[in-house]
């Protein structure tokens, strides 16, 4: 509550910081224009705006696909063998805009994008884009198909699932004649439709009948934001006011209905399971900002949010407020300021209910309902803040110094044994140095602290730095380097049942270099190599019955190694050649030590993994005829499962797509 | 040119509103106003003084106006077509009848770039092949400005910008690391100023490099094969979020997608459902699902289960190979885990 009181004075004063620098402002401008005599009315003239014809062009062509294995060998390419087609167009006239361009390659595979505007009355943007991902269809792991206690149903051994997204993002801007108002619609829309494996657990639930199942889950979900707003110019200051509205709504695949068995708790039961629930929800903000160009910039929002869960009647209401204010003494010193401060008050019912068909004790199904309570959930309230300086000595040379402070207050803490609240420092320092002409120089030094960190992952400290080199020994040679390190370390871990497991450290290496050479006039080459590795060390905890067991500093580590080289080469002046080669190579394994996590067969053995993925890419586009081109473009794709381990959800596959066309301009 | 408003008044007087009320009059006091000049009134770069002088150019050049620019040198022909195709050059000026902006608003005043040259000489040198040579030194030195003033000459009109996008630009992360407009735009390139959606990718790779090597892991979001683009996650013009998130949080932003996860529901993952970031990666990883580490590592990190030692093959099977294929609903559910008798959220059900 009193942090909802300080964040309302901070922003209210904060306005009137902006509102007063708009008076007075305004005030200094009338009286210049006093002082320079600027009075007199400019005549209007008739002005003549330059005739453009339109320009366009259209591309026809086929898209040939090949796949073998697993369709992860191209995850995002619909595996169609079908007519592909685009265009493009721009077209003025005073003062209508049109600017419209589309790519389809397949009904699963197109973009869109139409910008249309009158003068600067109306401005609207259109931009559409469908694409598909093929999903996995994961076998679980079945070591005795004999186990009763154990077992496994595998509805969809063949299936090869799918999903399409259609994302389209509309902007409508509507300006006043002659003055800055405006008023504006958004539109984020966002649709899923396919099919996923649905892998849950039904038999009896549990330890004695425990049945696995994976099945096909049909899927057709909508995600809607509209935005509503207005937004003027007042003076030195702008203010905007946006109504937002979001939807998830479900037409499909709300839900499972599936047989659990009985067990010694309770009788059959036909129940539903892995419902998805239709979601809404709305805002409502305030924005002003000053004047960008002065020395003390300020900008304030205020967001009041609601969310509601339509099935249960879970909601949350949401406090959002934020400030930023820069101050700018010198053109050589900057300090920026932030703050923000979020509450989200979460409203959950009590009790939860669940509804099937039950067997009656004699082999009847007659309707049930069963009643649990429910833990409440956790509301939290974050105030966020940072100070940043930034200082020039000369040109070429930039300190800045970052610290930032994050309190994070939960209420019913205690039933999730979390912290009731959580402080966190951090202090950044970095410089950015040009040593020499073509030569920049970057370093970074982060250390943070975090007092009462609630989850396991978030360390007591850390300690990550940076650097990075770029060179530009001549014209056509570019080099860069990147590294990054970054260790943290924790030395209470929070384990509801046990205090027995206490440390934690974790420790990331990032490399990155690059060269993009120009090697002659008409051929360039680009070269890339990165390598990440991430380890961890850390005590976990498993039960024997009732006991904890703790397994000390059990490490993690995975890797990756990423390779690639592009070449672009203008064979003739009307050609033009592309080709990539890209080698990716992963790994990644936890190693338990304990023989209780080691047999009868290890923990381990199902997440162990090697992984390598090999891209060629060829394109060409070549001036056939006047304004046609003729165009290729080839990619191949393969994935290999070092490992070959059946469980880790990686498999072998390659794949091609080829597609041929021919393109016309107009202009 | 000075905006003429009498707004700053209205502003005065909110003091004894409560902010949201005292803004949405003046918003509307504002609106009733006539008279005003368009967004494009320039302001004037008054308090850093420095930039100032950069911006001004030659004070001892004259506006000449595009057509003379022009017709000394056809050569930025084109760029003058493309300029008027765009919302920037489709303004005019109530009061002249003149585009509100032209090539002297951003290059400065032009007379010197021109002086001696004629219209005889400019024909001779096109019959030649050649292009007239105007003296570009004369012009504010744009390329060349400190990253601040190259901002300052678009914030000078965009500081009323009439889309709202740069609400948080100064304190942004781009703006406070020396990025300029410039990095990203470039109003020459054509008709069009907005940033084509295919154009976006390599726009932020060319900085972001480690980023490209992400989104070229086994497991990650589409960005590389343009299915998606870096600004459906990102505002670049600034927010007040870590990471420029396009929305206050980073659940809000995922879930802009993701929509069946964002909640709230009867049974969460505690509070830590707020943070994709604990489990994912968002750009790239060499676990399935984009997950930081593999499962069942990544639930051993904070929960220690009961009941799941397992003493035959199969049983380890079940309880050493994903956690989420029984615990299928970890974001969040509304029906109770019926596997147990407390009916608490196990998400199962």
């Amino acid at each position: 509550m009193t942090n909802k009181i300080y964040m309302k004075i901070f922003l209210l004063t904060l306005s009137f910081i902006i509102a007063g620098r708009t008076y007075a402002q305004d005030m200094d401008d009338l009286k210049m224009l006093e002082e320079l005599g600027i009075t007199q009315e400019e005549k209007p003239v008739q002005y003549r705006h330059t005739e453009i014809k339109p320009e366009g062009a259209l591309y026809l062509g086929y898209r040939f696909t090949d796949f073998s294995g697993s369709k992860k060998a191209f995850e995002y390419e619909h595996p169609d063998n079908v007519p592909v087609f685009g265009g493009r167009l721009e077209a003025y006239k005073y003062n209508i805009r049109l600017h419209a361009d589309f790519d389809v390659h397949s009904k699963e595979d197109l973009q869109g994008d139409v910008n249309l505007a009158y003068g600067e009355l109306l401005v609207g943007r259109w931009m559409h884009s469908t694409s598909f991902h093929n999903l996995d269809n994961i076998r679980l792991a079945d070591l005795d198909t004999a186990s009763s206690l154990f077992s496994i149903d595998a509805r969809d051994g063949a299936v090869e699932y799918g999903m399409t997204t259609r994302i389209n993002n509309v902007a409508l801007r509507l300006k006043a004649p002659d003055f800055p108002a405006h008023a504006f619609f958004r539109l984020f829309y966002v649709n899923r439709e396919g099919d996923f494996q649905q892998r849950s657990l039904l038999g009896s639930g549990f330890f004695q009948n425990m049945k696995r199942v994976t099945q096909v889950r049909d899927m057709d979900w909508d995600t809607e934001k509209y935005e509503f707003g207005l937004n003027s110019h007042l003076g030195h200051a702008e203010a905007e006011f946006s109504h937002v509205e979001k939807k998830f709504e479900v037409r499909k695949g709300d839900e499972l209905i599936d047989r659990y068995e009985a067990s010694a708790f309770r009788s059959r039961r036909d129940l539903p399971h892995n419902r998805v629930s239709e979601l809404e929800g709305s805002s409502n903000t305030l924005k002003v900002h000053s004047n960008y160009n002065e020395r003390v910039v300020a900008s304030a929002t205020v967001s009041i949010k609601e969310r509601n869960n339509e099935d249960s009647g879970a909601s949350a209401d949401i406090l959002y407020g934020a400030g930023t204010l820069q101050w700018t003494p010198l053109s050589r010193l900057s300090f920026f300021m932030k703050y923000t401060h979020t509450d989200v008050d979460v409203d959950n019912p009590s009790t939860a209910s669940i509804s099937g068909m039950v067997d009656d004790g004699s082999g009847n199904f007659v309707p049930g309902t069963f009643t649990f309570t429910v833990k409440p959930s956790i509301s939290k309230t974050t105030d966020a803040f940072s100070l940043t300086g930034r200082y020039s000595p000369e040109r070429g040379v930039t300190l800045k110094a970052k610290y930032s402070f994050e309190n994070i207050e939960r209420e019913n803490a205690d039933d999730w044994d979390l912290q009731d609240a959580t402080k966190k420092h951090a202090m950044q320092l970095s410089t950015d140095l040009r040593m020499v002409k073509g030569l920049n120089f970057n370093a970074k030094y982060i250390h943070k602290a975090v007092v009462d960190p609630s989850y396991n992952i978030e360390p007591d400290n850390l300690d990550e730095g940076s650097t990075s080199v770029t060179w530009t020994p001549s014209p056509g040679i570019n080099l860069l380097a990147i590294y990054r390190i970054a260790g943290d370390k924790r030395n209470d871990l929070n384990f509801s049942e046990t205090e027995s497991a206490k440390d934690r450290s974790a420790r990331t290496d990032s490399l990155m270099g690059s060269g993009a050479f120009q090697l002659m006039r008409n051929l360039s080459l680009t070269t890339s190599y990165a390598y990440s590795r991430y380890r961890i060390k850390q005590d976990i905890v498993y039960f024997t019955g009732n006991d904890p067991l703790v397994d000390d500093s059990i490490p993690y580590e995975d890797t990756a190694h990423v390779y690639s080289a592009s070449v672009n080469y203008i064979p003739v002046e009307k050609a033009n050649v592309f080709g990539l080669v890209a080698y990716t190579k992963s790994a990644g394994e936890f190693s338990p030590r304990s023989a209780d996590l080691l047999d009868p067969v290890s923990a381990a053995s199902f997440s162990r993994q090697k992984f390598t993925e090999t891209y060629y890419q060829v394109s060409t586009d070549y001036q056939c005829m006047k304004n046609v081109s003729c165009d290729v473009g080839f990619k191949y794709n393969k994935i290999d499962d070092t490992l070959d381990n059946i469980h880790d959800s990686s498999l072998d596959g390659h794949a091609y797509v080829i597609i041929v066309s021919v393109k016309k301009k107009w202009d | 040119m000075i905006n003429l408003r009498m707004t700053g008044q209205s502003g005065h007087g909110a003091g004894t509103l409560g902010i949201k009320r005292a803004l949405l009059i003046l918003i509307f006091s504002a609106v009733a106003l006539s008279g005003c000049e368009t967004i494009k009134s320039a302001k004037q770069v008054m308090p850093i003084r420095d930039y100032e002088k950069l911006l001004m150019g030659r004070i001892d050049a004259d506006y000449i106006g595009n057509k003379n620019c022009l017709s000394a040198c056809h050569y930025h022909d084109k760029i003058q077509r493309d300029f008027e195709a765009s919302t920037m050059g489709a303004q005019m000026s109530k009061k002249s009848g003149m585009p509100l902006v032209n090539c002297e608003s951003c290059h400065g005043p032009g007379s010197l770039a021109v002086s001696g040259v004629t219209p005889e000489m400019v024909e001779k040198d096109a019959a030649e092949g050649t292009q007239t040579a105007c003296d570009y030194n004369t012009f504010i030195d744009l390329k060349n400005l400190p990253a601040q003033a190259q901002s300052l000459m678009c914030l000078k009109c965009h500081a009323e910008n009439s889309s709202f996008n740069l609400h948080n630009w100064n304190a942004g992360a781009h703006a406070v690391s020396d990025v300029s407009c410039f990095n990203c735009h470039n109003i020459h390139a054509g008709e069009s100023l907005i940033t084509e959606p295919r154009d976006i990718r390599d726009m932020c790779l060319k900085c972001h490099q480690m980023q490209a090597a992400e989104f070229s892991l086994p497991s990650h979001h589409p960005v590389m094969e343009q299915k998606i683009f870096c600004t459906d996650c990102h505002n670049p013009h600034g927010t007040t979020n870590e990471g420029l998130l396009i929305e206050y949080s980073l659940q809000e932003t995922c879930t802009r997608c993701h929509g069946e996860k964002r909640g709230p529901f009867v049974f969460e993952h505690a509070d830590i459902n707020d943070e994709c970031s604990a489990c994912h990666n968002s750009h790239g990883s060499v676990n399935n699902n984009l997950l930081k580490v593999s499962e069942p590592f990544l639930c051993l990190q904070c929960h220690g289960p009961r009941g799941h030692l397992p003493a035959t093959e199969q049983a380890s099977g079940a309880f050493f190979t994903r956690c989420t294929d029984c615990h299928s609903q970890i974001h969040g559910t509304d029906l109770p885990s019926t596997g147990g008798t407390d009916g608490r959220g196990k998400f199962i059900n």
